[in-house]
């Protein structure tokens, strides 16, 4: 546990010397919203469907962005060989893991918030009563899309075409985490209704344990054959 | 397993066609100093690698004794660039449990001004002083060296130069080295081979007495020649 605080420490220490990534991501989701908003805006669309293209439109904004910003977490590991110090000495390299995906998953959690509070604030939608519900499936769909992105950068982080291949790799394995988010968030916007033994809380619930006992079994493996 | 922190037996190397290292065998004893020569490109950084367990040999045995605890420096410095000195330092310190404090890690490598300094602002000597301060501070029986005094200004070598000779003194860890600069360390080898496309050859052992610095510098340079 101790190890793992060192290592939460270390990562958020990276990201505040060098927050380029982490402003990147934030400033995409920033623009992308709002011209999102913008377009949303201009074709005068059904405002009763305003709430349903929120959810899409900071979904899509949410991948997109979330992807950039998880495809650099390893940079700093591997620019000047640091990770192989765990290798050596043969540590746990579980832990790196889970303070990545700890530290990727409040970076996400940051850019979903903005994409989520700017669509409602410029498309006048409000779901301030929905607010607690709507934060726990955005925690949930942040967790398991950080965990699985986190293993998956592994695989990739010496590709010379990471920034492409990640999103490519990610894309069909992360639809199941955001049609049940959307779900849930339709249902319970539109329909008012939320249950926890709802099939998709189930199904977002057994995702995010599967990616991370995946992420704990396999994130070693990948970084030893990638590196 | 005997007197010996490795064994190394029959090890080959190589990339898809191209074999890189043949054949190799050594024993790296408890407590020795133990040196590598070699031409550049024949092999030498990717056998300390195998060594230290960051690449797989394609065929061979590399056998480990289970008291084994390896500290691995090669040509990349191995620190966060975006971290200062004393973060570096406070990092590896905590999660590897080292026991020596930061302050008296930068005050033995004269690191203490540049303490918050980040790494992309240290001068290449400095931080390759950094990763040697690291390097030995971690709880090792086995260091294993790759060219450690490439960037190091005067002052450095003599730091390094240093904390190898307490480290002979103690006895208890053994030494790989790779270097092209056999006269900095000749004092402390116990043993010297020379790396060549046929395999590992002992062109010296302290226990044969005779040979001099000069005389293990010609054969040395003739090994090369051929």
């Amino acid at each position: 546990m101790k190890q793992l605080q060192f290592l939460i420490t270390k990562d958020l220490r990276l990201l505040a010397s060098n927050p380029k990534d982490l402003i990147l991501h934030l400033l995409l989701s920033f623009m992308l919203t709002v011209l999102i908003a913008f377009g949303i805006n201009s074709y005068l669309l059904d405002r009763k469907i305003y709430p349903e293209l929120v959810l899409i439109f900071t979904t899509i904004v949410f991948i997109i962005t979330g992807s950039i910003f998880i495809s650099k977490s390893l940079a700093a590991e591997s620019e000047q060989g640091a990770i192989n110090h765990f290798i050596v000495r043969k540590a746990d390299l579980s832990l790196l893991y889970l303070s990545k995906v700890i530290v990727n998953c409040c970076g996400l959690a940051l850019g979903l918030g903005i994409s989520f509070v700017i669509l409602s604030v410029l498309l006048s939608v409000s779901l301030v009563k929905f607010l607690p519900t709507l934060i726990l499936i955005g925690l949930l769909v942040s967790i398991s899309y950080s965990a699985l992105a986190t293993l998956l950068s592994a695989l990739t982080c010496n590709s010379k075409y990471q920034s492409l291949l990640l999103p490519l790799i990610l894309l069909p394995l992360v639809f199941p985490i955001f049609f049940a988010g959307m779900e849930l968030s339709f249902n319970l916007i539109l329909n008012q209704e939320f249950s926890w033994l709802d099939s998709w809380f189930t199904l977002l619930c057994f995702l995010n344990v599967l990616y991370v006992v995946l992420g704990i079994n396999l994130y070693g493996y990948s970084l030893k054959n990638s590196s | 397993m005997n007197n010996h922190l490795l064994e190394i037996r029959g090890l080959d190397y190589q990339i898809g066609n191209k074999k890189i290292l043949t054949n190799l065998n050594l024993d790296l004893s408890k407590g020795k100093f133990q040196i590598i020569l070699g031409a550049n490109g024949v092999g030498k950084s990717t056998f300390l690698k195998i060594l230290a367990g960051l690449l797989s040999c394609s065929t061979g045995k590399v056998i480990a004794d289970k008291d084994l605890l390896t500290s691995y420096l090669g040509h990349d410095s191995q620190l966060y660039l975006d971290l200062t000195v004393r973060q570096n330092l406070e990092f590896i310190r905590g999660f590897f449990s080292i026991p020596s404090e930061v302050d008296d890690l930068l005050r033995r490598w004269d690191l203490l001004v540049q303490a918050d300094l980040t790494i992309e602002k240290l001068s290449q000597g400095q931080a390759k002083r950094l990763s040697l301060a690291i390097h030995f501070a971690m709880p090792a029986n086995l260091f294993l060296l790759d060219e450690p005094s490439s960037n190091l200004d005067h002052l450095g070598k003599d730091l390094l130069m240093k904390e190898l000779f307490q480290l002979k003194q103690r006895k208890q860890a053994s030494v790989l080295l790779i270097t092209h600069e056999l006269s900095d360390y000749f004092e402390f080898a116990d043993r010297i081979y020379y790396l060549g496309s046929s395999g590992l050859d002992l062109i010296y052992d302290k226990s044969d007495l005779g040979f001099s610095l000069s005389a293990i510098n010609q054969r040395y340079l003739e090994l090369l020649k051929s």
